[in-house]
């Protein structure tokens, strides 16, 4: 007999995740070489509207804060929301707690759409390219692995771990590929390394231009969607005599998971995990039901990304890790201990 | 209210899984839906939820063929359980019920009195009540039945369709669910249920349809249809009948006929 489940009342689990989400923010662009108090930052970012960022007269620490550090973390914000949440999107389609971008080899998609526009030099006649290429590729993706492992709404774990790893090595070696040709100009290369590593460097407020309106749209559309998610959890024919369209649900569904990995991929690369772990963890605080599990996944993507983030600049600074590495770190073992709870539950 | 279907036929790449099929569900019966595996029980049930459409001939609710209802309109009219009943996240005994409200809510809808009034009959009639803040992941394969049948009472469809509902259950379990079917029935709803025990088919349905390889053999009352001559024809096996003092209709004792 299990007891009966105690959730926490949602709105204070909200007000905790933006408490948490602006204190990590205010700390993501206050630590670094030149360390800015948060008190400070405040300031700063008031003083911001009324004085130039930069020039003989402006205050050092604002360009450091207006032109390095927040475009960083607003990037990293609404990648780790989009990440977070395209991960549950998944996992409720999926009916599978293992489904996310990385693991089911939708941001490798996006990665090879977004090396090809770059390579095709689509990226050089205009920026919106990398995402459009790059959604497209998530999409395609998406659609390759769930046309293979889903029957009836049901998939069963061993398939799409399996799918995922297959799919993932052929993109990933399509890319390497790309690469490979061309090797020949070196900034290329450099630059398309990025987006196989992943991670929020050097990134500006036209990234923040690129990514915001495609995942804003995106974040709505999931919070729109989120009832018909719910109704999934007992397989897609239940689904449709509860009155779904099934078909269209799903279709919606998977274009919305593609734009915000193909978005988040298009400015950061493969950053990986994040639509792994945050769905979980906040599923076991405010349940399975997607109308709350949306919003509260955006924040805690947010949160985690930028706090993954500060820890990858500061931990051996001045060396910055890879962000990828310090995501890798917390979700590797995580996603090995949910195979090991996979394998209680089948009882293999 | 009533579903019909009229000489409907299923077949999936070239294959009939369901021939010619005239059945009508009506208010007031049990009706059981008995053959041997893969005689077209399951399909007759998706063909009559909407779920597959009629290759052949046609089904109707109320004389509108399904194919021209709208899924939400035809989700408050007719309620299939499935025969999986697996639950994939820990959702409360009351969400998953309340998703039975589905059809009922706009998408940004809240619910109202009314709907909460749906819920909490349904889970009272299924006999879930006191499981309402239960995981329903950590439920037995019993209570389980009985939540889903709950899911498909709060959507107020008056054609309940179950597949083979009793086959993961004990034998108490069996017989709760299906005393629960028989009483939904004789309230007025309009019900079918596939089932494998023909013993329990005796006992709880007003109604039978028998089928064999996609073909209905015989449809009408069940102490009519499900005679051990019908029965010994349709499964290939000899029916003997015990009787005790106190029980007049007897159960069947099945065997293999010797070659």
């Amino acid at each position: 007999m299990s007891p009966a489940l105690r959730r926490l009342p949602f709105s204070g689990v909200l007000l905790v995740l933006v408490v948490l989400l602006v204190a990590i923010a205010v700390a993501g662009v206050g630590v670094g070489s030149v360390s800015i108090p948060p008190g400070r930052v405040l300031h700063l970012l008031a003083e911001a509207t009324r004085a130039p960022w930069w020039g003989p007269d402006a205050d050092p620490d604002l360009a450091i804060l207006m032109a390095i550090r927040l475009p960083r973390v607003v990037v990293g914000l609404l990648v780790g929301a989009a990440l977070a949440v395209a991960g549950a999107q998944m996992q409720g389609l999926f009916q599978n707690p293992m489904a996310s971008p990385d693991v089911i080899a939708t941001s490798t998609g996006a990665a090879l759409g977004a090396v090809l526009a770059f390579v095709l030099g689509l990226s050089a006649l205009h920026v919106a390219w990398i995402p459009a290429f790059a959604c497209t590729g998530a999409l395609v993706s998406l659609a390759i692995i769930y046309a293979l492992t889903t029957r009836r709404g049901r998939t069963p774990v061993p398939m799409l771990l399996l799918a995922g790893v297959a799919l993932n090595a052929l993109l990933g070696a399509a890319t390497s590929f790309l690469i490979s040709l061309s090797f020949v100009r070196y900034e290329v290369a450099q630059e398309v390394l990025f987006w196989m590593m992943g991670g929020l460097d050097d990134r500006t407020w036209t990234h923040v231009l690129m990514a915001a309106p495609p995942i804003a749209v995106g974040l709505v559309a999931a919070l729109v969607l989120a009832r018909d998610l719910d109704l999934f959890t007992t397989g897609e024919e239940a689904a449709a005599t509860l009155g779904l369209d099934v078909e269209r649900a799903k279709l919606r569904v998977l274009a919305v998971a593609a734009i915000l990995t193909g978005t988040a991929v298009a400015v950061c690369g493969v950053i990986g995990f994040v639509g792994l772990i945050v769905p979980h963890a906040v599923r076991l605080v405010v349940g399975p039901a997607h109308r709350r599990l949306i919003p509260a996944v955006a924040l805690a993507g947010a949160a985690f990304v930028v706090a993954a983030d500060l820890v990858a600049r500061t931990v051996v600074a001045p060396t910055e890790l890879r962000l990828g590495i310090v995501t890798g770190l917390c979700g590797a073992p995580f996603f090995l201990w949910l195979l090991a709870q996979y394998r209680r539950e089948v009882g293999a | 209210m009533s579903l019909t279907a009229e000489r409907a036929g299923v077949a999936v790449a070239g294959r009939d899984l369901l021939r010619e099929a005239t059945v009508t569900i009506a208010p007031g019966q049990f009706v059981a839906l008995v053959g041997p595996n893969g005689s077209g029980k399951s399909t007759l049930l998706r063909l009559l939820a909407g779920l597959w459409p009629a290759t052949s001939g046609r089904v109707t609710l109320d004389g509108v063929p399904l194919a021209r209802l709208e899924r939400r309109h035809l989700a408050r009219a007719v309620a299939l359980v499935p025969q999986d009943t697996h639950v994939a996240f820990a959702f409360t005994v009351r969400e998953v019920v309340a998703m039975g409200r589905h059809a009922h809510l706009g998408r940004f809808e809240r619910e109202r009195a009314r709907d909460r009034e749906a819920i909490a009959t349904a889970m009272a009639r299924a006999d879930v009540a006191g499981l309402a803040e239960r995981d329903a992941t950590a439920l037995s394969g019993g209570e389980r039945q009985r939540v889903l049948i709950a899911r498909s009472l709060a959507t107020e469809a008056r054609h309940l369709l179950l597949d083979e509902p009793t086959a993961s259950l004990d034998v108490a379990h069996a017989l709760d669910v299906l005393a629960l079917c028989r009483r939904l029935a004789d309230d007025g709803h309009a019900v079918a249920v596939a089932l494998h025990d023909l013993n329990l088919a005796r006992r709880f349905a007003t109604d039978a349809i028998l089928l064999r390889g996609g073909t209905i053999m015989a449809a009408g009352p069940a102490a009519r249809v499900l005679s051990p001559d019908a029965v010994s024809e349709v499964f290939g096996v000899a029916v003997a009948i015990a009787r005790t003092a106190a029980d007049t209709e007897g159960v069947y004792v099945f065997s293999r006929p010797q070659p």
